[in-house]
């Protein structure tokens, strides 16, 4: 009876963070939005779709947006539009990391060792992919 | 094709356009089953002419939105397995990374390829979806290994009105299936539901729907896993992934209140006899040859 009672909650705790978790990064993307087009003067790439959706392979570092959490965490302080936009997704590429990690505290709660391992590796994998991002 | 980008001038226009072209491409994956960012590719590359790269990295984020908003609703009821999902998501994370490696090298006509036999193996379960029939004729025997990582479960379905136990049969095959799914994830930026279901149906056998709630569940970890390489590499562009995202969301809540409603096959037919075209049309743009 305990046990059907905790996974019960496992699953109403994996519930809410995934829901809210989109909810606040559709809002954060979605004011990011508001403001490029409010502000688009001030973007550091030309407001036409020529300069927006340039794409070479071959000049990785020059894009008219930033790919480093500092720089983004910076201009997104100065309200600059697409950094706000990158916070958002950001945000919302770490929720499922989110709801992994939560997965491993709640199988720990059932003492579920084995589950506690798998959930760690695909945790670690995760961390793999994201660590690329300086 | 009408060259849509010659005649859209301006950004604020195209941000609309493509903010309402993702929620339709939203509302019919979740109908279908297939997810958006299926449709939306089609959309930005041949309609849009975006950049493949770009194409990929706006689906993947989306592809996240939509399996976090619509797991949400399924965990609570009690349908998704979260151990067998936490288990296969040990192959489709590796698998994600490798395909997401892999996008790095592959050129781009031969993403176009890909993606258009992707898209044409996809919809095959749409045409003839089987109506409900949550259990198999025999229960299939579970393997030591599957008992040892107790992969198995019971839910409650409502057409038969009662309790469904089930075990889940031939896991390393599933595991291996799921490899191959990630990889396509990676590769292309999709979701690749319906080749999470199909190694959930077809090997490990379980009820059609703890099958499809369960990839639903795992498309948003796998997503992830290639979407940290897509965003330090740069396919990411807030541009164009702001409005698919926050589009393809709109979308697919859309959908999911109007599913119940929707059970109709010829609907079904009509829009699979339309993605056909649209995956015929990105395997000629990878050979070369518009029209």
């Amino acid at each position: 009876m305990k046990k059907t009672r905790t996974t019960f909650s496992n699953e109403v705790v994996i519930s809410f963070v995934l829901r809210w978790g989109v909810v606040t990064a559709a809002v954060i993307i979605f004011l990011g939005v508001v403001l490029m087009l409010i502000k688009h003067n001030s973007l550091s790439t030309g407001w036409n779709l020529k300069d927006l959706l340039f794409y070479d392979p071959a000049t990785p570092p020059h894009r008219f947006f930033s790919l480093d959490i500092g720089s983004i965490l910076s201009q997104a302080a100065a309200l600059h539009p697409f950094a706000i936009i990158e916070l958002g997704l950001l945000f919302l590429i770490a929720i499922p990391v989110l709801r992994v990690g939560t997965s491993i505290f709640l199988f720990a709660l059932e003492r579920d060792k084995l589950y506690v391992a798998i959930t760690t590796i695909v945790l670690a994998i995760l961390l793999v992919s994201l660590l690329k991002i300086r | 094709m009408i060259n849509i980008h010659m005649t859209i001038g301006a950004p604020t226009f195209f941000l609309i356009v493509l903010f309402l072209i993702s929620v339709a491409a939203g509302f019919l994956g979740s109908l279908l089953g297939l997810g958006g960012g299926m449709i939306v590719i089609p959309a930005l590359t041949l309609l849009f002419h975006v950049d493949i790269h770009y194409a990929f990295g706006a689906s993947i984020v989306s592809v996240i939105a939509t399996s976090c908003g619509a797991a949400a609703a399924y965990v609570k009821e009690k349908i998704t397995n979260i151990r067998i999902a936490m288990f296969l998501e040990v192959a489709t994370t590796v698998g994600a990374i490798t395909g997401a490696t892999l996008l790095a090298v592959v050129r781009t006509s031969a993403l176009f390829i890909i993606f258009g036999i992707v898209l044409l193996l996809s919809f095959a379960p749409v045409v003839r979806r089987r109506q409900e029939a949550p259990i198999k004729g025999t229960l299939s025997k579970q393997n030591g290994l599957s008992r040892r990582l107790k992969l198995e479960g019971k839910y409650y379905d409502e057409y038969l009105d009662r309790e469904v136990p089930y075990e889940a049969s031939k896991t390393p095959v599933a595991f291996g299936m799921m490899y191959i799914a990630g990889i396509i994830s990676g590769l292309l930026g999709v979701g690749s539901g319906p080749f999470k279901v199909l190694s959930m149906d077809i090997a490990m056998r379980l009820p059609i729907k703890v099958s499809t709630t369960t990839s639903n569940f795992m498309i948003g970890v796998t997503a992830a896993a290639s979407a940290g390489i897509y965003f330090a590499r740069g396919y990411i562009n807030p541009f164009v992934a702001a409005p698919v995202a926050l589009g393809v969301l709109v979308g697919a809540t859309l959908g999911a209140r109007w599913l119940p409603r929707a059970k109709n096959i010829l609907i079904r037919r009509i829009f699979a006899i339309v993605l056909a075209i649209v995956a015929l049309q990105m395997i000629l743009r990878g050979l070369g040859i518009n029209i």
